[in-house]
């Protein structure tokens, strides 16, 4: 099974589910879920892979003659993200179909939301950096275009215009930045570039590099200050919120700290930028979570505050950090997620998510009640929660890496 | 701790502190499967968080693994570490938080006292607003409104840029190659051309003499193409006319039949020396490259065309096969140009004269019989030439583009015969879909190629035969030449049929509209 299939399934889906749509309802619900079964399915075979410590890399031929192919990487990085964006993109589906109103057909919702999928599907498998950055700017598109589904309310249209002109820009500055490390790599192959790392990070050229391809890191994941866009852009329907701002799009992000993390990390310009600004991003998404009156706002800062903390443990450094930055991605994605369907179903029941106004639902809804709080318990870390064990894992670290860590060590806590 | 004081807030405010207010609904709980999505991620939570070695380590693993590229390093993923720091802070946090929660009041009242408008949405706003303003600072310094000016700046750039490249050479402007001789009929077309380029500028104010003089210079150029053998031109260029000289035809019906004054005498005569010094350069330029003997690119294509890709038509190989890429980004150009004018057109709408210069009313006999019936009758023949164009094109002078423009033709004539609404309500159809579906054809000949295995747009042929016809060569080039086809007949009667019906009644949705183009008159 070849990875660009896995790719490119979600758009011509997409294609069909438009179509089909006018037909029925439940064609596109069927159709629309039954892709990112598929793709588990064929993905299935693959795997084995990366369990056995290889890389799996399939490439095509694109432009030989200017030395590009198509490449795919399938490591164990690519499979945890893409397992996420399937696994939660199969959820997202179902529970749009409810989410949405009944005289939606969905075509259009969905058609959004596979073109979405597809890709970050192809973001989390390029093998080259030309490849990763076109379907970056995809999702910032994709992305565009779900925000603004309901585009006869203004808050939509200036939402949606704001993630893109940011994460736009910063597409732009990654651009730059991935054309200099392709320079200095000498190609623009991930793997030729992974294990090229002394190289570049002894190149005079390197902290410019840095600085283009933080940009586009910092403005894809909300990190400050740069966050500004996640907030407005809660004005998309609640599916595509808890797909893309909790698991998937604002993952891209980190995805690339973590990508590039052999061949950028260990100097402190890295530990200094993306450390700060995770750090600045985690204090300050905690602090504004506190006080938005929208639900969703206060998901969205809480958001950017776990996004903050990823990036800090990249920015930290060591391995042990790395291992406590990939678990939280994964953390966070369920419970985020689970947490902005819950946001999701009180909009929908109460018409309302202004938190002055839904108090005391626990009398109406009590299972969505249990549900909630138990994923509000795990964002907050309580223990016997996947939240607690990848916080708990940030604390053994600072004892190794005194100065900068043990601040680090205890803002997290804070 | 703050992680623990708003989690805490979502709870609480939501699910308990007292009953709701305002709300417009009774809340209940949703639909069982809508909480499917929600019920799998939390007990995911709770399994990763109970049994993390048996769930959620062997994927870390891997991951950390592709992260480090490298061995992942020990640690120990357990919910009981003893009595840790780390257990410690966590305890302390979920009682911070708690406590932090339960004095929120006066951290609300300092929040929206002090801390509300500072806001990074207000910076970017800002520095977008001043962008914005920027843009238009600048915007109105190059652009006045004026469009002498952008074309003299523009004339004025190629012109510098065009001497430039001259001083210097040492060379002089005749190159070695000679002369061909000269025959009477292309001096004649020369003159003709020359005559009418010249009656054009200076008739231009009378605007529907210099169109047609502009019509005349444009079938001099086809007669001159086919000099030059090159009758893909010369089919190409007949067909452009005739459908550039219909649309400015349409536009023209909005306009005064006579355009003013624009400029001062004297800027006049600038003007005019600024052309002749142009087209004096241009004309050199062309001399001196014309004069020398130049290896062109055009033997490759001719030894590799019937070989390569399978057509004896070089011009046609060229545009479907060597060159594909160019014509799929040349038919992308030409959809956007459409959609581009239908946006501008579809909310637009002009009084259309109802007398025309001299004051008499314009003819109420809309559709003269005559033109109407044969119209009609020249319809199907049409279409069979373009079928027949389209089809030998790989071969002989022809193509997608050709027949798209001879179809585009047939059609145009007819709304030019029998009216926008009387045709409209026989053709149907959305153009838009159309040039969709002749862009996604396009597009899919050159994947499907990308599919076996190689480079975008590889072109493949093969001969069939077929009973009674004979042999018959069939080049997936034909697949995307269709798509050339379709795409260029749905922009052409795009922007045609919407530029006709600025003055019209928009277009009823169902299509039943037979008698409506008799209205035209008709103020809105």
């Amino acid at each position: 099974m070849h990875l660009l299939f896995l790719i490119c399934l979600p758009f011509i889906s997409a294609v069909v589910v438009a179509a089909i749509s006018r037909l029925g309802r439940s064609q596109a619900v069927w159709l629309a879920g039954i892709t990112p079964l598929l793709s588990l399915l064929c993905l299935f075979p693959l795997a084995k892979t990366p369990f056995t410590g290889h890389t799996l890399i399939q490439r095509v031929n694109w432009l030989s003659a200017v030395g590009l192919d198509l490449v795919f990487y399938l490591d164990g990085l690519s499979l945890l993200f893409v397992l996420l964006i399937l696994g939660i993109g199969f959820l997202i589906v179902l529970y749009a179909s409810y989410y949405l109103p009944q005289q939606d057909r969905l075509g259009r919702f969905y058609a959004y939301l596979l073109l979405f999928m597809g890709s970050m599907l192809g973001i989390v498998l390029a093998g080259n950096l030309i490849q990763l950055l076109i379907c970056w700017e995809l999702t910032s598109l994709t992305s565009f275009l779900l925000v603004s589904y309901g585009y006869e309310r203004e808050e939509a249209r200036t939402g949606a215009r704001m993630a893109l002109t940011v994460t736009g820009a910063g597409g732009l500055a990654l651009l730059g930045g991935f054309l200099l490390l392709g320079h200095i790599a000498g190609s623009f192959e991930l793997a030729v570039i992974l294990a090229a790392g002394d190289t570049i990070r002894a190149h005079p050229l390197y902290l410019p590099m840095l600085l283009l391809i933080l940009l586009g890191v910092f403005t894809k994941s909300a990190q400050v200050p740069f966050h500004f866009w996640l907030p407005s852009a809660m004005a998309a329907p609640t599916p595509a919120s808890a797909y893309l701002h909790s698991a998937t799009m604002v993952k891209a992000g980190v995805f690339l700290l973590a990508r590039l993390f052999p061949a950028l990390s260990g100097t402190p310009e890295w530990a200094w930028l993306v450390g700060g600004t995770g750090l600045l991003t985690l204090l300050l998404g905690a602090f504004f979570a506190l006080f938005q009156h929208d639900i969703k706002g206060l998901l969205a800062y809480s958001t950017v505050s776990h996004l903050g903390l990823i990036t800090l443990l990249f920015g930290i450094g060591t391995p042990l950090a790395a291992v406590a930055g990939v678990f939280h991605i994964i953390n966070h994605a369920t419970f985020k997620a689970s947490l902005f369907m819950a946001a999701g179903v009180i909009d929908h029941e109460t018409g309302s998510r202004d938190m002055r106004q839904i108090n005391g639902l626990w009398s109406y809804m009590p299972y969505t009640g249990v549900l909630a709080m138990v994923a509000s318990a795990a964002m907050a870390g309580v223990p016997l929660l996947n939240g607690f064990l990848s916080k708990e894992m940030f604390l053994p670290k600072p004892l190794m890496r005194p100065p900068i860590s043990t601040l680090v060590g205890c803002c997290q806590r804070w | 701790m703050f992680a623990v004081a708003y989690s805490l807030r979502f709870i609480h405010d939501v699910f308990f502190n007292g009953e709701p207010i305002g709300l417009g609904k009774t809340p209940h709980e949703p639909p069982r499967w809508m909480k499917a999505p929600m019920e799998v991620l939390v007990v995911l939570c709770l399994v990763v968080g109970i049994f993390p070695a048996l769930t959620v380590e062997p994927l870390l693993n891997v991951a950390v693994t592709g992260v480090l590229q490298g061995p992942p390093p020990e640690y120990n993923l357990a919910i009981w570490h003893g009595f840790t720091p780390a257990l410690w802070m966590s305890l302390l946090a979920l009682v911070g938080g708690g406590w932090l929660y339960s004095g929120r009041r006066p951290l609300f009242a300092f929040y929206e006292r002090y801390l509300e408008r500072i806001e990074a949405k207000v910076l970017y706003e800002g520095l977008l607003q001043r962008l914005f303003a920027l843009a238009g600072v600048l915007t109105r310094w190059f652009d006045t409104g004026s469009l002498q000016r952008l074309l003299v700046v523009t004339i004025s750039a190629f012109l510098v840029l065009g001497v430039a490249g001259f001083i210097g050479a040492a060379m002089p402007l005749t190159g070695p190659r000679g002369l061909l001789p000269v025959d009477g009929m292309s001096l004649l077309a020369t003159m003709i051309l020359l005559a009418t380029a010249i009656a054009t500028v200076i008739l231009h104010r009378q605007r529907l003499v210099a169109l047609v003089l502009i019509g005349v210079v444009g079938l001099v150029t086809t007669l001159i193409f086919i000099k030059f053998s090159a009758p893909d031109l010369a089919l190409t260029q007949l067909s452009v006319e005739v459908v550039t000289v219909v649309l400015l035809l349409l536009a023209l019906y909005f306009l005064p039949q006579h355009s003013p004054l624009e400029s001062a005498p004297v800027q006049r005569i600038g003007h005019g020396l600024l052309a002749v010094v142009a087209g004096g350069g241009a004309a050199a330029l062309a001399w001196a490259v014309l004069t020398r003997p130049y290896d062109t690119i055009a033997g490759y294509f001719l030894a590799n065309s019937v070989p390569g890709g399978g057509g004896a038509n070089v011009v046609n190989v060229i545009l479907v096969d060597f060159r594909g890429y160019d014509t799929l980004g040349e038919i992308s150009v030409l959809a956007l140009a459409a959609l581009g004018i239908y946006a501008m057109l579809e909310r637009l709408h002009l009084d259309s004269p109802t007398r025309d210069a001299d004051g008499r009313l314009w003819d109420g006999e809309l559709h003269p019989a005559i033109m109407a019936t044969l119209a009609r009758l020249l319809l199907p023949l049409a279409l069979l030439v373009s079928v027949y164009i389209f089809l030998r094109g790989h071969n002989r002078p022809g193509g997608g583009f050709i027949a798209g423009l001879i179809t585009a033709v047939a059609l145009i004539t007819q709304y030019l015969a029998n009216g926008v609404g009387w045709t409209h309500a026989r053709l149907p159809w959305n153009m838009h879909l159309l040039i969709g579906l002749g862009l996604l054809i396009a597009a899919f000949t050159g994947l499907a190629s990308l599919g076996l295995g190689y480079p975008f747009l590889t072109s493949t042929f093969g001969h069939l035969h077929w009973p009674l016809v004979g042999d018959f060569e069939l080049a997936s080039a034909m697949a995307f030449d269709l798509g050339v086809y379709l795409v260029v007949v749905g922009a052409t009667l795009l922007i045609l049929i919407h530029l006709g019906l600025i003055h019209q009644n928009r277009l009823p949705k169902d299509g039943g509209w037979a008698k409506g183009s008799v209205q035209s008159t008709d103020k809105r």
